[in-house]
C-alpha cells in the first residue's frame, strides 16, 4: 500500500484528460441533443395547441356556417312549399275555372242543340201534320165537302160588317171587273147560283161573276171583287194555324 | 499478477532506462484502455446523433446514463447540474467501467492502485475549492473555513484533507480487498465461490462508483451552498 507518484501524476492528467475528451465526445453532443428534442417537443406542443386551437375555431366557423346554411335551407324549403302550395291553388282554381267555362260552353251548347234538335222536330212533326192534313182534305173533298165549303164561304160573306161590305161594293163599282170565284174543283150550277145570290145580296148590286178552278186550293174558295179578296179554304187555314204553331 | 502482487502499480510492463521513474505499468495501461473504451465508444455513438423522436439504441443509453448522472447532481446539489456533469459524471463513469471490466480475465482494475483513487481524490479535493470559488468568489469560499469561528480553521482544514483521504482509501480499499479475497479462494475453493465473488465484486464496483462521484459531489455542493 504505497502511492507511486509517476503513476499518481500521470492518472491526474489521464483523468483530467479524460474529463476533457467526453466532455467533448459525449455530454455536449448528447445533450444538445436531448435539448433540441425537447425544444423540438416543446415546438411540436406549441403547434399541436395552435393547430388544435385553430381547428375548434374552424370547427366553430363550421358549425356556425352549417347552422346558417340549416336556416337558409329551412327558409328556402318554407318559401318554396308556400309558392309550390299557391301555385297549386292557382292551378287548380284554374282548371275549375277551365272546367266551368267548359261545362257552361257544353251547357250551352248541349242546351241549344237539344232546343235546335226540339224545333227541329217540330217543325218536322208540324209539316207531317199538316201534309197529313192536307192530304186527308184533299182525299175527303167531294161533294158534299163543296157544299159544305159553298155554304161556308156564303156564312163567311153575310158575316161581312157594313163598312166592309159598302167598301167592297164601291169598288166594285168604279172598277166595273167582274167578281171572280176560284175553287178547288169546279162547281155546279147549285153551288154558282147560290154563291151569285149571296154576292149580289150582300153588295146590293148585279155585279157579274165569273167562276174558275183552282187545284192549288185545298177545299176552298177564294172571292176576288174589285182588289178586294175574301179566302176561304183549308190550305189557307192550315198556313195561319201553322204560323201560329212556328 | 500473482498473490504477492497486490497492486497493478507494480506490474511493469516498460520503463524508460534514462529516467528509471519514467515507466508504464498495468494501471496506466488498463487506465488507457478504459479511457479508450470509453472516448470510442462515446464518439461512436455520438458521431450521428439525431434529435427526432424516434432514435438508435445506443443513442438511448448514453441518453439515460446522462439523464440519470444529471438528475442525481440535481438531486444532491439542487442546482443545474450542467457545470458539473463533464467531472462528476466523468468520475462514476471511469470508476464504473474500469470496475465492470474486472470480469474480463487477466485484467486488473486500475481502482485497485492506491495511486488511482488518490490521483482522483486529489482531483476531488482540487474541484471543490474551484466550484466554489467559480460560483462566488475567492473572499466567500474562504471564509467558509473560518465559519462559525476563526478558532475552527486547523479542524475544517484537518476535515477537507481527511475527506479525501478518506475518499481515496474507500475506494482502493474496496477494490484491492476485492481482488485479494478472490484471489485467496481461488487458492483454496477454486470452483463456484470466485464466481460468486466475481459478481460480488461487480456489485461491488458499481456501488463504490456511486458513492466516489455522489460524495465528489455533496463536497462540492457543501463548497458552492456555503459559499452562498
Amino acid at each position: 500500500m504505497s502511492i507511486d507518484w509517476f503513476t499518481f501524476t500521470a492518472q491526474v492528467i489521464n483523468f483530467l484528460v479524460l474529463v476533457g475528451l467526453l466532455r467533448h465526445f459525449l455530454y455536449g453532443p448528447v445533450v444538445r441533443a436531448m435539448q433540441a428534442r425537447e425544444q423540438k417537443v416543446t415546438q411540436r406542443l406549441t403547434d399541436a395547441e395552435a393547430a388544435k386551437a385553430e381547428a375548434n375555431q374552424q370547427r366553430v366557423e363550421l358549425e356556425k356556417q352549417s347552422q346558417l346554411l340549416q336556416e337558409q335551407r329551412d327558409d328556402l324549403f318554407t318559401k318554396a312549399k308556400a309558392e309550390a302550395d299557391s301555385e297549386r291553388q292557382r292551378l287548380i282554381a284554374e282548371a275549375r275555372k277551365e272546367a266551368d267555362t267548359r261545362r257552361a260552353h257544353w251547357t250551352s251548347t248541349f242546351e241549344r242543340d237539344q232546343k235546335e234538335l226540339a224545333n227541329q222536330t217540330r217543325r218536322d212533326i208540324q209539316r207531317m201534320g199538316f201534309q197529313a192534313a192536307r192530304e186527308t182534305i184533299q182525299q175527303l173533298a167531294d161533294e158534299d165537302l163543296q157544299k159544305r165549303v159553298c155554304q161556308t164561304f156564303v156564312k163567311q160573306l153575310q158575316m161581312l160588317n157594313e163598312i166592309q161590305r159598302a167598301s167592297i161594293a164601291t169598288q166594285l163599282a168604279d172598277s166595273g171587273n167582274p167578281v171572280l170565284v176560284r175553287s178547288t174543283d169546279e162547281l155546279d150550277d147549285t153551288d154558282r147560283s147560290l154563291i151569285r145570290e149571296a154576292i149580289h145580296q150582300v153588295f146590293q148590286n148585279n155585279a157579274e161573276v165569273r167562276f174558275e178552278s183552282e187545284p192549288a186550293l185545298i177545299a176552298g174558295i177564294e172571292m176576288d171583287a174589285g182588289g178586294y179578296s175574301l179566302p176561304w179554304n183549308a190550305e189557307r187555314a192550315l198556313k195561319k194555324m201553322e204560323a201560329n204553331v212556328a | 499478477m500473482n498473490g504477492v502482487q497486490i497492486s497493478p502499480d507494480e506490474s511493469i510492463l516498460w520503463q524508460s532506462e534514462v529516467w528509471p521513474v519514467v515507466k508504464i505499468n498495468a494501471t496506466l495501461a488498463f487506465t488507457w484502455l478504459v479511457m479508450a473504451l470509453l472516448v470510442i465508444g462515446s464518439w461512436w455513438i455520438t458521431r450521428r446523433l439525431t434529435s427526432d423522436t424516434k432514435i438508435p439504441r445506443w443513442q438511448n443509453l448514453l441518453e439515460v446514463l446522462v439523464t440519470g448522472i444529471r438528475d442525481q447532481i440535481r438531486d444532491v446539489s439542487r442546482h443545474d447540474p450542467g457545470p458539473y456533469l463533464p467531472f462528476v459524471g466523468t468520475l462514476f463513469l471511469f470508476i464504473a467501467v474500469a470496475n465492470l471490466l474486472s470480469i474480463v480475465p487477466g485484467y486488473v482494475a486500475p481502482t485497485g492502485s492506491l495511486s488511482t483513487t488518490a490521483a482522483l481524490a486529489t482531483c476531488v479535493f482540487v474541484a471543490v475549492p474551484v466550484f466554489g470559488i467559480a460560483s462566488h468568489g475567492v473572499g466567500e469560499y474562504l471564509k467558509r473555513y473560518l465559519q462559525p469561528t476563526p478558532l475552527m480553521l486547523p479542524f475544517n482544514l484537518i476535515g477537507e484533507l481527511s475527506r479525501t483521504l478518506a475518499l481515496a482509501v474507500r475506494l482502493y480499499g474496496n477494490m484491492m480487498s476485492g481482488a485479494v479475497i478472490a484471489a485467496i479462494l481461488i487458492s483454496f475453493v477454486p470452483l463456484f465461490i470466485p464466481i460468486v465473488m466475481q459478481v460480488m465484486g461487480l456489485l461491488t464496483g458499481m456501488i463504490q462508483a456511486y458513492i466516489f462521484a455522489v460524495l465528489a459531489m455533496v463536497y462540492i455542493a457543501s463548497a458552492t451552498k456555503v459559499a452562498k
